[in-house]
């Protein structure tokens, strides 16, 4: 009964080594993709149709400018002005009129391969102050903002607020893979009597991924 | 006893019966492939995808196959390409080449048939443009695929 065992089983084994030449695996290594971001203030220029239908977008478009002329007689009455933007106020996702006049458009999205739940930030860095040529100032916590956007029922990804000159965080929930869109209405607080004059400042807007 | 031995017998002829049908099936040696380049360079096919669009990753790389079929040279043979699955997954691989081999796709965890007929040369070779498809929210990091290769005799 044993040797009638021992020679099946053997004939088997001899059978399998036999049937293992030397094989390989050629491997091909796909890479993680890009991890991409991307973000509009304003103005911005895309290449072809709209995001939603292929589109791709592009570095450009003009630096926005946020202007308001403050008549004389309410120079320093306390009573807010509303602020004037420019650039376009459509949405690059879909070309639908998000933005109304005179606001600014903010759009950004992030790409993260895998599904950590991860969120990129929006910060936006200002002048402690808006100048003249001649050193004149206004602090740039004088300058507010409203957010709103047409038809959307979503939660803005940036709160109302103000400026408080460095760096301050807008929005930490850009959430990987999603687009994010608001329009930002700006407003001067004119809380003081200011010497004539232009009053400038550049503040500048950033997203980062994680 | 009479059971046992009766059960013994079977177990072996089942044994028998295993051994011969894998013995039809035989790895092959595609140790000559070349994959020409690094690592695919993967991209999102969509960048902006739409609600319920898959956020996938797409990627084409070119592979030089080179198949040791010299044992079997006159035979009628089928050959099948074999991609494991993979927890990443799914991956889905299309290819298409010179006309050596039937052009197809394949998911992972899949067996394709990618030749049939007579051996004619000691090695069977064409060149291959793969692109493969993967879920960009599964591929935290760079992963191989390892295709492999069966061949059975008619």
């Amino acid at each position: 009964m044993s040797s009638a065992l021992t020679r099946p089983l053997s004939g088997t084994v001899l059978l399998l080594v036999l049937a293992i030449p030397c094989a390989q695996a050629y491997v091909v290594t796909i890479n993680t993709g890009t991890k991409a971001v991307y973000l509009r203030v304003g103005d911005g220029t895309r290449v072809g149709n709209t995001y939603a239908n292929g589109g791709t977008m592009s570095t450009g478009g003009a630096v926005s400018l946020v202007q308001v002329s403050v008549a004389a007689n309410v120079v320093g009455n306390g009573t807010a002005q509303q602020m004037t933007g420019n650039g376009r106020l459509t949405s690059d996702y879909d070309d639908f009129a998000f933005c109304n006049a005179g606001q600014i458009y903010i759009g950004g999205f992030f790409r993260l391969t895998n599904n950590a739940t991860q969120n990129a930030t929006l910060q936006v860095n200002a002048p402690a102050n808006l100048t003249t040529t001649g050193g004149a100032t206004i602090p740039i916590s004088q300058i507010s903002w409203t957010m709103s956007g047409n038809g959307d029922t979503a939660p803005h990804p940036i709160a109302n607020g103000s400026f408080t000159g460095g760096t301050q965080t807008l929005a930490t929930d850009f959430l990987r893979n999603t687009w994010r869109e608001t329009c930002q209405t700006f407003f001067y607080a004119n809380s003081a009597i200011r010497a004539a004059g232009t009053y400038n400042g550049r503040v500048v807007y950033t997203l980062t991924s994680p | 006893m009479k059971g046992p031995v009766c059960s013994l017998l079977c177990l072996l002829a089942l044994a028998g019966v295993t051994a011969t049908a894998q013995a039809r099936v035989y790895p092959l040696d595609d140790s000559l492939t070349q994959v020409l380049g690094s690592s695919v360079p993967m991209q999102w096919q969509h960048f902006f995808p739409k609600k319920g669009q898959p956020d996938n990753l797409i990627g084409q790389i070119q592979v030089r196959l080179h198949l040791n079929v010299a044992r079997w040279q006159g035979q009628q043979v089928k050959i099948y390409q074999l991609l494991p699955n993979y927890p990443t997954g799914p991956f889905y691989v299309e290819w298409r080449g010179q006309g050596r081999v039937i052009d197809g796709a394949m998911r992972d965890g899949e067996r394709v048939l990618i030749y049939q007929g007579l051996i004619q040369q000691p090695s069977l070779e064409d060149t291959l443009l793969l692109q493969i498809t993967a879920d960009g929210m599964r591929l935290s990091r760079n992963q191989p695929l390892q295709f492999k290769f069966e061949i059975e005799p008619e």
